[in-house]
């Protein structure tokens, strides 16, 4: 005898009415990329006024993605592992075809589930944080969420796999933007210029690099990988400070030619460095070397010491 | 009416011999028919029981028969391979990570040296992994006793189902397949018990049902809670230009070409109007969530040509 199911008590608790006339209509679907799937969702005129039953598959899905997080350890990130949700909530497996992109939603699913815990956790350190430099700050962070993998990270190049297709890719892409967007609003970054663009772009890189590293670091306690990321954090970062550099010589301060920065610490310190300079730069020219970004970056740009 | 006239109208399916041992619908190359992505959508999975209707020479139920059947092989060989290779306590098909090794070694050590190492003795050796192994196979086994999946045809006409039985005692991989069953009776009026299949198909054929909400209410009963209905049919075109041209093929040609080929242009004449009087996307799918599924929605083929649409008990 099958307990009552989940999912059923769910619906029932979320007021699903048995009249015809209500809506039936999915929403979500419609940001599901329809140059790929070519799905409409149908909405009826109804459905304006109520989203309870919206609201109850969105729930559906959400149970249902849970419940197979449970299985993802022994099957893997994969359809088997919502077909086996399915039946434990008592429902017939087709079900499943609520996630059109079966075990892509899963895996996007578990990820911004780390997201989100990561930047509350990120927030809650928000005054240990604060003493230390900048990259000390983004280590930390990057840190914080690259840990929340571990539990996975046995069948985490699987997910990857699954994150990098061509059908998935932009979803991924997007959890991953945002994760950085976070990590840079809870170190404390506020910029509104072009350099909102590098920045993030540049800590994607880090983090993405730095993950593909964990996934054969076997030290205890992925000790080399948290060096490993103090070291990209580090070029990272000086990387971002000579595009500035450079972006501002070009807007109009003309000169280059001085060497590179030398990597490594050196780099460290002229990136915090060119950090407050560029704050300070920003606030008082509002913004105007940043928006006569033309030319393209080079290494060889001026450095102010 | 005989189907194959429809290949006037639908894309030609090439005849190809399908291999013994089924693909899995993803890895299978074939063009993209509405068939095939009717099936690609179902997604089968092993112990599925479907029922398709009106659909009696066996087109789709076919695939979907081959399509879990592929499914169902998958798990018995994932099942078997993480059973067999012991994939360490943790449990599951992936490598486990070597233990820590001692800490002079691991400092210096590039990661996947140290990896090599400590990974010797994975390949069926860790008691640890045994235990686990042994552990999974037997939950695997549990999953594996599952029943096995079936595909039932249903259809109103007798001689159809007579053309899909001899469709599959032909093919060398369906003919001793005892999941598949051919049953005779009404859409409107189905010979099944309440909540006794997991998927509903329904191909070029409700548009033949005299009383469709009746249909699609017993679509609904038969259904179990989380059971997927998927209608494939034909549509209103969408794209413009395609619209005039179908528009004076349908009409000019089909019927003639109905007369030459099987002396009945009244017959195509007929078709092509009840293809016309069919209603277009949004009306079906507002008719199928009238009959009680939710989250309708519908997928338009070949520019609108065809549509399926789709539903679940919910």
């Amino acid at each position: 005898m099958t307990p009552p199911s989940l999912a059923r008590r769910l619906l029932q608790s979320a007021g699903r009415h048995a009249t015809a006339a209500r809506a039936g209509c999915l929403a979500r679907l419609d940001d599901a990329a329809p140059s790929t799937s070519g799905r409409t969702a149908y909405c009826s005129a109804a459905s304006g006024a109520s989203g309870a039953a919206e609201d109850s598959q969105e729930a559906l899905r959400q149970a249902l993605l849970a419940q197979a997080m449970q299985h993802v350890a022994s099957r893997g990130w994969s359809t088997a592992a919502l077909v086996v949700a399915a039946r434990e909530l008592g429902m017939s497996p087709s079900v499943v075809g609520l996630l059109p992109r079966g075990e892509a939603e899963l895996v996007e699913h578990y990820m911004s589930q780390c997201n989100a815990r990561a930047l509350d956790s990120i927030a809650a350190k928000r005054e240990q944080l604060q003493g230390l430099p900048l990259d000390a700050r983004m280590a930390d962070a990057l840190q914080i969420r690259l840990e929340l993998i571990t539990p996975f990270i046995d069948s985490w190049p699987q997910a990857l796999a699954i994150a990098a297709r061509p059908s998935n890719v932009s979803h991924s892409l997007a959890l991953l933007f945002s994760l950085c967007d976070g990590v840079w609003h809870a170190v404390g970054d506020d910029s509104t210029d072009a350099t909102w663009y590098t920045k993030r772009a540049v800590i994607a890189g880090v983090y993405a690099t730095t993950s593909l590293y964990m996934l054969t670091d076997y030290s205890p306690g992925f000790r080399d990988t948290w060096q490993a990321l103090r070291r990209r954090v580090a070029d990272g970062l000086a990387l971002d400070a000579s595009l500035q550099s450079v972006a501002h010589a070009a807007a109009g301060h003309g000169a280059g030619g001085a060497a590179q920065p030398a990597g490594g610490d050196a780099g460290a310190h002229q990136a915090q460095e060119h950090e407050a300079e560029r704050s300070t730069t920003q606030s008082t020219d509002g913004g105007q070397e940043a928006a006569a970004d033309g030319p393209e970056p080079s290494r060889d740009g001026s450095v102010r010491a | 009416m005989a189907q194959p006239v429809a290949l006037c109208i639908r894309q030609h399916r090439p005849t190809l011999r399908k291999p013994t041992v089924a693909l899995p619908p993803t890895t299978n190359r074939q063009p993209p028919t509405a068939d095939h992505r009717l099936v690609e959508s179902l997604r089968p999975f092993p112990g599925q029981v479907h029922l398709d209707v009106a659909g009696g020479t066996g087109d789709v139920a076919f695939r979907v028969l081959r399509a879990v059947r592929a499914a169902e092989m998958e798990e018995k060989m994932a099942a078997a391979a993480s059973g067999s290779g012991a994939a360490g306590a943790a449990g599951g098909p992936f490598r486990p990570r070597p233990s820590a090794p001692p800490s002079e070694g691991g400092q210096a050590a590039a990661p996947g040296e140290a990896g090599g190492a400590a990974a010797g003795p994975w390949p069926g050796s860790s008691s640890g992994g045994g235990g686990g192994g042994a552990a999974r196979g037997a939950g695997s086994g549990g999953d594996g006793g599952l029943a096995a999946g079936r595909v039932v045809v249903c259809d109103i006409n007798p001689d159809m189902l007579r053309v899909g039985q001899q469709k599959a005692a032909g093919a060398a991989d369906l003919s001793g397949d005892p999941g598949l069953s051919f049953v005779e009776g009404n859409a409107e009026a189905l010979p099944f018990d309440d909540a006794s299949f997991d998927s509903y198909t329904v191909a070029f054929g409700i548009r033949n049902v005299t009383d469709r909400p009746a249909a699609l209410r017993e679509a609904l009963r038969v259904l179990r809670p989380g059971g997927r209905f998927m209608c494939l049919e034909f549509s209103r075109v969408t794209q413009p230009g395609l619209r005039e041209l179908y528009d004076l093929y349908s009409f000019a040609v089909i019927p003639r070409i109905g007369g030459l080929v099987a002396n009945d242009a009244a017959s195509y004449q007929y078709l092509v109007e009840s293809i016309r009087q069919f209603p277009d996307q949004e009306a079906f799918a507002h008719l199928v969530e009238e009959a009680g599924f939710r989250a309708v929605t519908y997928e338009s083929l070949m520019g609108g040509v065809v549509a399926i649409h789709s539903g679940f008990k919910l």
